[in-house]
């Protein structure tokens, strides 16, 4: 769900767009800083945004409504290389949209990248990471943090569009007008983006663990030991 | 990349009786193979459509990407700051003039964006048409109930109406959607990709942002053809209906594999960039040429930016 060309008042469009700059200029920060450490961060981070823009144009079958959904993937892009580097990626996603689809916009870019990029990664990032601590599986964090993610890009959508559209009309109530009616399509596209972020990791983890240790998504020595005891190590 | 005719089809239905769908399933007889196959085939075919149409030799395509970039965002912003339909669609025939100049054609620049535009952008705002969202003048009256009534915090009055101001808004808004689109799809029709992520470096865009950008740009089309096989290999095995919950399952395996053969490719393009000497830094040979005529491009539309927003001010309303 992205805010199409033209729908934001100029204003709001402005005050978005500086709003997001700042995130994405932290995240490019973030992306010097890392590459430094990491020298294939750059390279990581370029494919990663093909892979999250690819996943998008891939319609899933929905149980009930009989619709397809597609995966946003940004609360994995926050797991994976950090919640700064995720704004610095979702621009550049929507960006691609925009230009290729016209899904979004570019006077729209800079609210969507804060829904998209900055709640929904920092969101799933704090939700990820919560749970890691509480002890819960990669696939268990992985899935409240995409679902949870999924449903922040929405809170935040339906709070721009509200902010927008609701006039002289107290905005509570043309929030809950808004999120109420896209309520059935949008809660099955969370639970989706859950399991979508808590198989990939699962994935990673049993196919390149090497690859989570390097972006500290798992610790060193010790998450060594645990993934060979759970025979996950190649 | 270029796939059969045949494989751009729908598959046939299948014959065998326990195959068949029932009447009551044919919604869901749409096959998400075919739907990313389709997805795919959009994608190229419009890339390689729009590269053709950036190498015409037409007026915006000769103009200087940083200028023709500063000149195309200085009229988004002025249809977003229009209040008066008027002057939108005036400012449109401008644009469908500079689009003929450019030799893009009008009925593809009006096909993709006002076919699917106005239907989108009017489901996203819609209930602000109605009075129960946004107070005004009823236009239309749909239902009177008996009583008004509430739900939780939310107050509906007796009356659902359409409103006037919430017509007037909707049809301004699809207008301003519509043209924002056409300028932005005229930009990326003009302009070569490449050209396109230099123009971004002059406007004070962090070196590290486009370089991102020049990256995500190429690995899109090493990935799409992954995609493609998988997808293309699927396809040539079809035959019949899968479930539901196999659809979801290959989805699932093919969406892991993807990300797995992408973390291993950006570690095989690190190493063979650092073999031939990368340090971080990317040098291109190419520079841009202003011109005058250029800048003069860049002062009209810099002049009708500001004459239609003062007009829109005139107006008032």
């Amino acid at each position: 769900m992205h805010i199409a060309e033209g729908m934001l008042p100029a204003p709001y469009a402005i005050g978005y767009w500086i709003g997001a700059a700042t995130f994405v200029a932290a995240g490019a920060k973030s992306l010097a800083k890392k590459s430094r450490e990491i020298p294939m961060m750059k390279q990581l981070t370029g494919v990663m945004t093909a892979g999250i823009f690819l996943v998008s144009l891939l319609p899933i079958p929905v149980p009930m409504t009989g619709t397809c959904s597609h995966p946003g993937g940004t609360p994995l892009g926050a797991i994976l290389l950090g919640p700064a580097i995720t704004a610095l990626m979702s621009i550049i996603a929507l960006l691609f949209q925009a230009l290729f689809f016209s899904h979004g916009g570019l006077t729209t870019l800079g609210a969507n990248t804060l829904t998209m990029g900055v709640f929904g990664g920092w969101i799933g990032w704090a939700l990820f990471w919560g749970l890691r601590r509480l002890k819960f599986t990669l696939f268990w964090s992985g899935f409240v943090a995409g679902m949870i993610g999924d449903i922040a890009i929405y809170v935040g959508t339906s709070t721009q569009l509200a902010l927008a559209i609701h006039g002289t009309h107290p905005f509570g109530e043309v929030f809950l007008a808004i999120f109420t009616v896209f309520i059935p399509t949008q809660w099955p596209l969370a639970i989706l983006e859950g399991i979508f972020t808590g198989l990939v990791l699962k994935y990673i983890a049993e196919h390149r663990p090497d690859i989570l240790i390097l972006l500290h998504v798992l610790p060193s020595s010790a998450s060594r030991a645990e993934l060979s005891e759970r025979g996950m190590t190649r | 990349m270029d796939l059969p005719l045949w494989l751009q089809k729908n598959s046939p239905l299948p014959t065998t009786p326990s195959l068949v769908a029932s009447p009551s399933s044919k919604k869901k007889r749409s096959n998400f193979i075919q739907k990313t196959l389709e997805g795919v085939i959009h994608f190229v075919q419009e890339s390689i459509y729009s590269e053709e149409i950036a190498l015409r030799p037409g007026f915006l395509q000769t103009m200087d990407p940083r200028l023709k970039f500063l000149a195309i965002f200085l009229l988004l912003i002025t249809v977003n700051l229009l209040r008066h339909l008027p002057l939108l669609w005036g400012l449109y025939f401008g644009i469908l003039i500079l689009a003929a100049l450019s030799k893009v054609p009008s009925r593809f620049l009006i096909q993709r964006v006002w076919l699917v535009i106005p239907l989108f952008t009017g489901l996203m705002v819609l209930p602000s048409l109605f009075n129960w969202v946004r107070p005004g003048d009823p236009l239309w009256l749909l239902w009177t109930f008996s009583t008004p009534f509430q739900i939780g915090p939310l107050h509906f009055p007796a009356e659902l109406s359409i409103t006037r101001q919430g017509f007037e808004g909707e049809v301004l808004l699809i207008s301003r959607v519509g043209i924002s689109v056409t300028l932005a799809v005229l930009l990326t029709l003009t302009t070569r990709w490449n050209n396109l992520l230099r123009a971004l470096r002059t406007f004070f865009v962090p070196k590290i942002f486009i370089v991102t950008l020049e990256m995500t740009y190429r690995y899109i089309f090493v990935l799409i053809t992954l995609m493609e096989d998988m997808f293309f290999a699927r396809k040539s095995r079809d035959a019949g209906q899968s479930s539901g919950a196999e659809q979801r399952r290959f989805v699932g395996s093919s969406i892991a594999h993807l990300f797995g053969k992408s973390l291993q490719m950006s570690e095989e393009v690190y190493t063979s960039m650092a073999a031939r000497g990368y340090t971080g830094e990317i040098h291109t040979l190419q520079k841009f040429q202003l011109r005058w005529v250029d800048v003069f491009s860049l002062g009209v539309s810099l002049m009708a930016c500001l004459t239609l927003y003062a007009a829109d001010k005139v107006l008032g309303g």
